[in-house]
């Protein structure tokens, strides 16, 4: 197996399943190393070089010398203060260049990485502290007031002043530089020891910590760097603006983009200007976005303000939310010369799953409306969601992936961990796709945000897709709403562009013109935006709460 | 030899970076410290965890005292693996004395070679040269005692004459500056090592409300180790003294050894402070220090650079008033509490440390100063001393 030869898919004789596998020959998974190991091997030889650069004026900056240095300090400092092997560790910061350092740090303790929004309510950090059993926080100003009373102590990273009872970042690491060889053995992390535990995103029921071990992140490394060229390391520039704290940026990203001896150039809030000086400044070659960034880089009157014919830029990602046709095309006319992929990966997969980058020379570039195509060492199969079946090409289902990738399971939770997991190790995505002809992946909806119309299956993505194309439609959410009679109606939220006119009936039957009668919009909303995740999702199960919740007085 | 050919000190500027013939230098430091840091921010949570203990009232008096002490950070050989090791230390009224001295006597030693280490290496000269041991301890009681096993960890030369001084409590370290110096000065080429070596597990214990002396020790005593090495003329090429140490002298109080107690029972040490010892302190400190300051005919307080043991905030606080200190003279003093906590007999050496920087650095200006220390008795050590730069 493994050379050119080998088909697109494999259909596997064994039990009848249809498993799919990727065009590209498996590539190796070196043994025995930890994420931190891994991340910084080599580090010596670009001691000088910078690793990690805040793009705000004045911004902090890390070279490789230093990242090393001080994710040893720090893991030093871990110890000191008893955290053990297993311990988890919540980190509650912004998009700091340091940010990549403590989670290095943490895992090299042999501890557990937990990143949380820090911008998320008190509450919802409290509650993954005590869910993760945390024994520590790692927070800045930011978030320093939201955990403060979590019940665990906290290392406050910035100004000591502005955090009373907070231990000081600088103060800690100085303190453990002078402690003396240990008389407590160290207990070095191994491959299959937990390193992080994040928790899935909450657009689906109650957000849970998805047990991620070193394996499992080096494993991903390995298959979505395979198309990496090695001469170019040293040499790519990163930008760093989606969230570390979600497993993308602090994998897909600051991981990456550190293994390979490149430069992060790393942002807090999106700010246009700021990108934008990003961009010319720092010569980023990779970033990664969600479509509102793109859409303002095509749209904004500030983008006039700069020159930005001789950017650097090469190519920009985007993930979990897909990109409407006209933004792709408005981006591709304004940016010619630059890349636009997608890729789908999950949390409960340790990160990106299925990718359009192939880099240069591999030769392969996925169908523009799909999520990409199968990494290598990963399988794949799609499964009818009643019986269980595998299903051929070309056929949707429930797409389930199988590699070493996939987590250990959900922290404390065997029964949705059974549910997601099975015994043969298939994790169960949640979400309906096709693989084609050409091994080029399509994810049509989400499984649980499908909508059951008289029995009939709607896609709310599909129906987004079509409001996307009307030219006086700017962002669109469809969800399903209880009915009475049909069981379920799709139900459509929409941002009208500035300065359309057109009513709710002529969007509406804009729609009905160009879809299955089943599938028609029966009830559609103008409203001012659409509630997203962090990392671009539309929140249907928020907007569908509070559809029902509004319409109930008045039923 | 007698101190002699001084004259008056503050005319003594040109002279200073000569030394004086024959007086005992400080020519080295080193320190050791326990794996675990303990900082403040975590003290409440850990301790209390750690001894089970959830009753609010205690909760909120630890965390008062946690800020009054104004320690920072500190160092501790006490960890997790030990009290899982050993849980009946989290339990009153056990008798637990024979695993704590277990676990004190190797963690001294421990120590005390780091410390030790670190000051042969700054000295420069091989540990074939160390003529001398001095050992001090508040922790560890055996037979044959931790200066024999710290001689031997080291690689000394088996004719090293080892002098023990022990459970002199907080003055320990200056005592066996003291002790040193009368080593060195006696005995022509002698190089004198001294280690201190401690840790709070042989008093280790669960807040109770009858003991609120215990929240005092959780919230302000640390572990650790240190070592000088000092000696007298010729001084080789290598060697870069930076303190002359001139005269010693050591008093008690009359009438106050119950207001430092420590009593040894079958439940490890049990420490008592006085409220009244800042008090004891302060009432005879100006005099005491005169007797130091006449050697060389200095009136004035703030003329002379201070290593006083931080035994406690209140203890520098009445120090600094008394005398009419500037602030900046207790700097160092403040510093070597914050960072490490009351680490008994050790401290000292940790101010020295900061002196001994500051000398360096030329920020000191006068001549002369003053190291002091209180410890059981009650019983003042005092050695006046000269920086040499």
């Amino acid at each position: 197996m493994g050379d050119a030869a080998v088909p697109a898919m494999v259909v596997e004789e064994e039990e009848q399943e249809h498993v799919f596998r990727s065009r590209f020959p498996p590539v190796a998974v070196p043994d025995g190393v930890t994420v931190p190991e891994f991340v910084l091997d080599g580090a010596e030889a670009y001691a000088d070089r910078v690793a990690l650069v805040e793009a705000a004026a004045g911004g902090r900056s890390y070279t490789y010398g230093e990242v090393a240095r001080d994710t040893a300090r720090f893991a030093r400092a871990l110890r000191s203060v008893g955290v053990r092997k297993g311990h988890v560790v919540v980190v509650a910061l912004p998009n700091l260049a340091v940010y990549p350092v403590v989670s290095l740090g943490i895992m090299s303790a042999g501890a557990v990485f937990s990143g949380v929004n820090p911008r998320a309510l008190a509450a919802e950090i409290k509650k993954q502290v005590e869910d993760s059993e945390a024994k520590l926080v790692v927070a800045n100003e930011v978030a320093f007031d939201k955990v403060k009373d979590a019940g665990v102590p906290v290392i406050g990273v910035g100004d000591r002043e502005r955090m009373p009872g907070a231990i000081s970042w600088d103060g800690l690491l100085a303190a453990a530089d002078r402690t003396g060889a240990g008389v407590v053995p160290v207990d070095a992390a191994q491959q299959s020891d937990l390193c992080a535990l994040p928790y899935s995103s909450g657009t689906t029921g109650v957000s849970k910590g998805v047990m991620l071990s070193h394996r499992n992140l080096v494993s991903n490394l390995c298959s979505s760097m395979f198309a990496v060229a090695p001469e170019t390391a040293g040499q790519v520039v990163t930008l760093g603006l989606m969230p570390f704290f979600h497993i993308y940026g602090i994998t897909g990203i600051c991981c990456a983009t550190l293994r390979h001896k490149g430069t992060v150039v790393v942002m807090d809030r999106f700010d246009l200007r700021t990108f934008l000086r990003a961009l010319v400044d720092h010569r980023v070659m990779f970033a990664p976005l969600v479509p509102p960034v793109m859409l303002a880089m095509v749209k904004s009157p500030v983008a006039d303000e700069f020159d930005l014919s001789d950017l650097a830029l090469k190519s920009v990602m985007t993930a979990a939310a897909p990109l409407a046709p006209d933004l792709l095309a408005a981006f591709q006319r304004k940016f010619p010369g630059v890349q636009v992929e997608e890729a789908y990966g999950l949390t409960e997969h340790s990160c990106i799953t299925l990718t359009h980058a192939a880099g240069d020379g591999h030769g392969h570039v996925a169908k523009k409306s799909s999520v990409g195509f199968i990494l290598p060492n990963l399988e794949v199969k799609f499964v009818d969601p009643d019986t269980g079946r595998s299903l051929p090409a070309n056929t949707p289902g429930e797409l389930c992936v199988r590699s070493q990738s996939v987590m250990q399971g959900y922290y404390k939770r065997k029964e949705e961990t059974e549910r997601t997991v099975d015994g043969k190790g298939w994790l169960h995505t949640g979400d309906v796709g096709y693989i084609d002809g050409d091994g080029d992946v399509f994810i049509v909806d989400r499984i649980k945000e499908l909508i059951k119309y008289k029995g009939f299956q709607v896609a709310p993505a599909e129906l987004e897709a079509v409001l996307l194309s009307h030219p006086s439609v700017e962002d669109a959410a469809v969800f399903g709403v209880p009915d009475e009679e049909a069981g379920e109606v799709p139900v459509a939220c929409v941002v009208r562009r500035h300065g359309a006119e057109e009513g709710e009936e002529e969007i509406v039957a804009y729609v009905a013109e160009r879809v299955a009668s089943y599938k028609r919009v029966r009830v559609l909303h103008i409203v001012d935006a659409i509630p997203k995740s962090v990392s671009g999702k539309i929140l249907r199960r928020q907007l569908r709460d509070e559809f029902i919740k509004r319409m109930k007085p008045s039923a | 030899m007698a101190d002699l050919g001084f004259g008056d000190a503050r005319s003594g500027n040109g002279s200073r970076s000569q030394c004086s013939r024959g007086k005992a230098m400080l020519l080295a430091l080193g320190k050791g410290l326990p794996e675990q840091v303990l900082p403040q921010e975590k003290v409440v949570e850990t301790y209390l965890q750690d001894t089970i203990c959830d009753d609010p009232a205690t909760r909120a008096k630890l965390e008062r005292l946690c800020k009054t002490t104004t320690v920072r950070t500190r160092y501790t050989v006490m960890s997790k693996e030990l009290l899982d090791e050993h849980p009946e230390l989290r339990t009153e009224g056990t008798p637990t004395l024979t695993p704590r001295l277990d676990i004190c006597n190797a963690a001294v030693l421990e120590l005390g070679a780091t410390a030790a280490r670190a000051a042969l290496g700054e000295w420069g000269r091989p540990a074939a040269d160390i003529t001398h041991l001095v050992y001090i301890s508040s922790s560890e009681l055996r037979l044959p005692g931790g200066d024999l096993f710290l001689a031997t960890r080291l690689g000394l030369h088996p004719n090293t004459v080892r002098t023990s001084l022990l459970f002199l409590g907080c003055s320990g370290g200056a005592a066996a500056l003291r002790t040193a110096k009368d080593i060195a000065e006696n005995n022509p080429g002698s190089r004198v090592l001294v280690v201190a070596a401690e840790t709070t597990v042989l008093g280790f214990r669960p807040p109770s409300p009858d003991r609120p002396y215990d929240l005092v020790g959780a919230a302000l005593f640390g572990d650790g180790a240190s070592a000088a090495i000092i000696g007298a003329g010729p001084i080789a090429a290598e060697e870069s003294p930076f303190l002359e140490l001139q005269f010693s002298t050591q008093e008690f109080l009359p009438g106050t050894d119950k207001v430092i107690d420590g009593k040894i029972t079958e439940e490890g040490i049990n420490f008592k402070l006085g409220r009244d010892l800042p008090e004891k302190i302060e009432n005879r400190i100006e005099g005491f220090c005169r007797t130091l300051m006449d050697r060389v005919g200095i009136k004035e307080f703030n003329d002379v650079f201070w290593a006083v043991h931080p035994g406690g905030p209140a203890i520098l606080n009445r120090l600094e008033v008394c005398l009419e200190l500037q602030p900046e003279k207790l700097k160092i003093s403040r510093k070597a509490l914050m960072n490490y906590g009351n680490v008994s007999s050790n401290t000292v050496f940790y101010v020295l440390e900061y002196l001994r920087d500051e000398l360096k650095k030329g920020m000191i200006r006068e001549e002369w100063g003053l190291i002091l220390a209180f410890g059981p008795g009650i019983t003042f050590e005092g050695m006046l001393v000269r920086g040499i730069n």
